[in-house]
């Protein structure tokens, strides 16, 4: 080929990917926007007055913007405890997820162990029972063991694998070729082993996204930390914001200051863990 | 039975090799033993807090019981009512069941959709990636005030959003036949939940494969039908199984926005249940409806997978093949 | 499943096995037995006593209001220290029932009102009525009837009032009453002319429209609600039930009348709010209102946020009958259960309601007083921030102010009747073919009651 019908066929290449590009933009933009309209009120709500959080229609830029909200919203409740205690509760929970969803995913994905299949479907049945009619068994449980009012029953069950992230550890381990397991047990490697070195280090991008997952839900539950906690001290921030629904009387403009607050921290470990997310890490796989 | 159904689903019923045949027995019985070790704590956390309640809860679905004084035994009468003279029951499952059909698909759509989109070269991707995954994050209070805004019939971001194409939106989630489509809609506000499992899918996926097939004059599409696809099946079977699971026991949306109206119809089943536990005191009752819904769940759960034999790729097959 | 015969793993399964076994069994015992005797003893006389007492939260920092209540109290009574258990108001009814179905409830805390009947007709609560009797420190018939008759059991006293509030106002917007020359409420209700039929003709004469045909100014809005309904039926004469409490009159001629003029307002008229605009949305507060529905609670809130707006209050409209009134008021209660630490929630509660915690109380907090001897001082003490003229009217009727019919069915009814009457209001469905089926379904929930 010519210089010259080179340079155009790639140009033509080139063209087509800056148009795929710029209708991918276009579709995420859009759909970003509609994601953003509700939030840019929810943040500019909580720099209102409260006089100014019932107009109608909904205005989206405050006359003045009330910094001090979030000021008063510690002399309300204290935030600054529920932060901490929030934190401590989801970072065991992590952990704990972490560790054993990993860990008995791959029992279920990996290993051959009679009973298997049938507990797998015990796992996933537990799923499907409506919470609430276990609640007050589970806290009668909690009650016999003295737990009440602490935080183990929030993050001790965790350590011993919740069935949501143990089905997701497993779909992922039967992403990972066996070939790898057999190569290394051929060199000697146990079963256990072949969990630890090969397998896990390969799940990372489904670790980070357990993660994840466990801080999102732990961060915002409140079910859990409604029934097991009660000292003033040791409540959530999930907790401290229902705090602000009275009966009659809802304080908007706080209740956003502190929905902002409570949700920058797992935006923010989101925004850090694309790293696990960026296209490249894979494993290089074996030949042959 | 278990084994059949879960058969398809797993990537260690490939042909055994020689080497391992010899050695089976003594390799077998370890293996069983290692398995027994590492599904273990969840076996014990099984049985300290959740065999129990389960088997309350199963008893419990037999009793009258206003949970202030003690259970009464009643046998099946609860079951009874359920079935034969509880018109809520079959609305709340109408209801349940119409939300999963039409919200699963989209959510799963969508969410691959968007995933893929979220994986592409492009700038800004963890900003974006950040954008999408915002909504799962705020707490449900907030949001719902926001939502009852947005589907104002006068003021309403959406019905603003249709006038300018001409249409004259209907009142949302105050109208009988618009209600439940309004919280569909909503609910797909939060698809980037499963952005964070579909993209560790779609990062498993080695790149070697792209360029083997780019070589073999690949187009786009196909890439996608005979790569993305197989390989990240069993990601999508995990986001099927849960899209049921959780569909079906759909709670917040009805508990917050509508409460189950306009004339019971965004009657969620969990909300039926609730306000049945923990409004009415009829935990009795309630522990039936559990497990009427944990059957239908359970069964069209086994369903699937079990169809999911014949869609699901695992790569350990490739060995067999060879 | 077989089992292997494994010799480790063996022994661990069958561990595993008796061990789930046993706790189940424990489990599904315990929670079918009734409340089992506190594993806590009582502290001795000498030491201090702990007890546990529960409240929910609110807006305003209520929170902060009640701590500082419970410091008063264990000021007045050092050998106490309160175990203080805050819920959020919004669950607060599922931790309690949870507490109560475990034997693990507080030895006293609040009830809001209309659920007195509920939790004593599960017989949860203890009786006071020896108590209230034989304590001179207690005036009873000082405080307001509606308040104290709604304490009642099957005659027996089992809860004592805490903040009272409800009295039905309709607080008007002046400004905007000016601007359109109509004549403001306080005068209609000089002339005893403040009818329902003068409501929607003002809300019709104060709505405005801007120019692309958007409301400017609300004439008005009204809730239909099971609460709402009762101010409104009374303003008729009309009970809420019949006697025997078999049949739900919501199906009366006036009522009916009454609630086939809202379809008509909000479509119309144009002067009412549709449900969605003015579920969370508070026009009044904006000052795009002329008359807003509104209860004494709101009072103090409105303090900080109607601060632009020149506003006064009148009492509900009258039917034909008069203009009607409620007094409501949450509850504190004792637990009666045999764990219970009941004399000291006796002491707790009873501190509570004393005059000077209840002048403290509705000062602070968002509600008036419930004994006629605090209404003076706490009436100086706000006059100089909301209104006169609109208190004068509130004092007249708290005497004889009636209290919301208790049924032990409050949370059915209220399912059943909030399902569909948003639909009448809308004209969504005609208002005779809902108001027959929700009667119908009420009836019938009522007649299969336990």
């Amino acid at each position: 080929m010519s210089p010259n019908t080179t340079r155009r066929a790639l140009s033509s290449v080139n063209l087509a990917q800056r148009i795929e590009k710029g209708f991918i933009y276009l579709i995420l933009l859009s759909g970003g926007l509609l994601i953003l309209v509700p939030l840019w009120w929810m943040i500019s709500t909580s720099l209102k007055r409260p006089a100014e959080v019932f107009t109608f229609p909904p205005t989206f830029l405050p006359e003045t913007l009330r910094w001090q909200n979030y000021v008063d919203i510690f002399e309300k409740a204290p935030f600054g405890r529920y932060f901490l205690n929030t934190t401590y509760v989801v970072f065991m929970d992590m952990i704990g997820t972490l560790l054993s969803a990993s860990m008995v995913g791959f029992a279920f994905a990996r290993l051959r162990w009679r009973g298997r299949d049938a507990f797998f479907v015990l796992t996933l049945a537990t799923m499907m029972l409506p919470g609430a009619v276990t609640l007050i068994p589970r806290y009668l449980i909690f009650k016999e063991l003295h737990w009440l009012d602490t935080f183990l029953p929030l993050w001790v069950p965790s350590f011993f694998g919740y069935p949501f992230f143990i089905f997701l550890m497993r779909q992922f381990y039967a992403t990972i070729p066996y070939e790898l397991d057999d190569a290394a047990r051929i060199d000697g490697c146990s079963d256990f082993g072949v969990w630890w070195r090969i397998n896990l280090p390969l799940t990372l991008p489904a670790l980070a996204a357990c993660g994840i997952f466990t801080f999102n839900a732990t961060w915002n539950d409140f079910l859990g930390p409604l029934i097991y906690l009660s000292s003033q001290n040791k409540l959530t921030l999930a907790l401290g914001l229902m705090a602000f629904r009275g009966p009659h009387v809802t304080d908007f403009h706080y209740l956003m200051a502190a929905s902002t607050i409570a949700m920058l921290p797992v935006v923010v470990l989101f925004f850090f863990a694309q790293k696990y997310f960026i296209q490249g890490i894979v494993f290089t796989g074996v030949k042959g | 039975m278990a084994k059949e159904i879960v058969a398809g689903t797993t990537s260690i019923n490939a042909p055994i090799g020689p080497k391992r045949k010899a050695k089976m027995s003594l390799m077998a019985r370890r293996e069983e033993l290692t398995g027994w070790l590492m599904a273990g704590p969840w076996i014990i956390g099984f049985l300290l807090w959740t065999a129990g309640p389960f088997g309350a809860a199963a008893y419990l679905a037999f009793t009258d019981y206003d949970i202030l004084s003690t259970a009464q035994y009643t046998g099946l009468e609860n079951f009874r009512v359920m079935l034969f003279q509880d018109e809520l029951f079959w609305v709340a499952m109408r209801v349940t069941t119409v939300y999963a059909l039409v919200s699963i698909p989209l959510q799963i759509g969508l969410g691959l959709f968007l995933a893929i989109l979220l994986n592409s070269r492009i700038r800004g991707l963890a900003w974006l990636r950040t954008l999408y995954y915002l909504p799962t994050i705020l707490s449900g209070v907030a949001v719902s005030f926001l939502w009852v805004w947005v589907f104002s019939a006068d003021w309403g971001v959406l019905n603003y959003v249709l006038s300018l194409v001409g249409i004259q939106g209907p009142s949302w989630l105050t109208s009988q036949d618009w209600a439940l489509s309004a919280l569909v809609i909503m609910s797909l506000w939060s698809v980037g939940a499963g952005l964070v499992i579909y993209l560790a899918g779609l990062q498993g996926v080695p790149t070697e494969l792209y360029e083997a097939a780019e070589l073999d004059g690949a187009g786009r599409w196909r890439k996608f039908w005979s790569i993305t696809l197989p390989l990240i099946s069993p990601v999508i079977l995990f986001q099927l199984i849960i899209g049921i699971i959780g569909a079906l026991q759909t709670f917040t949306q009805g508990y917050v926005m509508t409460e189950g109206g306009p004339n019971n119809a965004t009657l969620f089943f969990l909300l039926y249940l609730w306000r049945n536990a923990f409004k009415f005191l009829n935990m009795g009752y309630a522990s039936a409806l559990a497990w009427a819904i944990f059957a239908y769940i359970l069964v069209l759960t086994l369903i699937v997978l079990r169809l999911s034999e014949s869609w699901v790729f695992y790569t350990g097959e490739i060995k067999g093949r060879r | 499943m077989e089992f292997q015969q494994n010799g480790h793993g063996n022994l661990s399964r069958r561990r595993f096995l008796t061990l789930a076994a046993s706790l189940a069994g424990t489990a599904v015992l315990a929670s079918c037995a009734p409340a089992a005797p506190g594993t806590t003893g009582n502290a001795p006389a000498e030491a201090k006593t702990e007890i546990s007492f529960a409240w929910w939260t609110g807006g305003e920092g209520a929170n902060k209001l009640f701590e500082q209540s419970i410091d008063h109290f264990e000021e007045k009574y050092p050998n106490y220290t309160v175990n203080r258990i805050s819920m959020p108001y919004a669950e607060f009814g599922t931790k309690l029932l949870t507490m109560y179905g475990s034997g693990n409830a507080p030895d006293a805390h609040g009830i809001p009102y209309g659920t007195v009947w509920s939790w004593a007709h599960k017989g949860v609560l203890m009786d006071l009525t020896s108590l209230v009797e034989s304590d001179d420190s207690i005036d009873w018939e000082g405080m307001w009837p509606a308040v104290t008759g709604a304490c009642y059991y099957q005659a027996k006293i089992v809860a004592l009032p805490r903040e009272s509030f409800g009295l039905r106002l309709y607080v008007y917007n002046k400004t905007i009453f000016d601007e359109a020359e109509v004549e403001t409420l306080d005068k209609d209700m000089a002339t005893d002319n403040w009818t329902w039929q003068v409501w929607r003709e003002k809300a019709k004469a104060l709505t405005k429209f801007s120019a692309d045909g958007r409301r400017e100014i609300m004439g008005a809005n009204v809730g239909a609600g099971y609460w709402d309904l009762q101010v409104v039926m009374s303003s008729y004469g009309v009970p809420m039930f019949n006697e025997d409490l078999t049949h739900f009159n919501l199906d009366d001629p006036k009522v009916v009348g009454w609630l086939s003029m809202l379809p008509e307002m909000l479509n119309e008229d144009l002067s009412l709010g549709k449900p969605d605009e003015t579920k969370e949305f508070d026009w009044g507060a904006s000052g795009k209102q002329a008359i807003s529905q509104s209860a004494t609670w709101a009072i103090p809130n409105m303090r900080e946020t109607w601060t632009d707006i020149d506003w006064d209050f009148v009492p509900a409209p009258k039917g034909d009958c008069c203009h009607s009134n409620f007094v409501g008021c949450d509850y504190h209660v004792v637990n009666g259960s045999d764990y219970a630490k009941k004399d000291a929630g006796w002491e707790m509660i009873k501190f509570i309601n004393s005059p000077e915690e209840d002048l403290w109380w509705a000062l602070n907090f968002f509600g008036a007083p419930f004994r006629k001897s605090n209404l003076d001082a706490w009436q100086s003490q706000l006059n100089n921030i909301v209104p006169k003229d609109g208190w004068q009217y509130m004092l007249d009727m708290t005497e004889t102010a009636t209290p919301w019919t208790p049924i032990p069915f409050q949370d059915e009814l209220d399912t059943i009747h909030n399902n569909e009457i948003g639909q009448a209001l809308s004209g969504e469905r005609p208002v005779e073919e809902v108001v027959m089926s929700i009667t119908t379904k009420v009836d019938k929930m009522i007649a299969n009651f336990k």
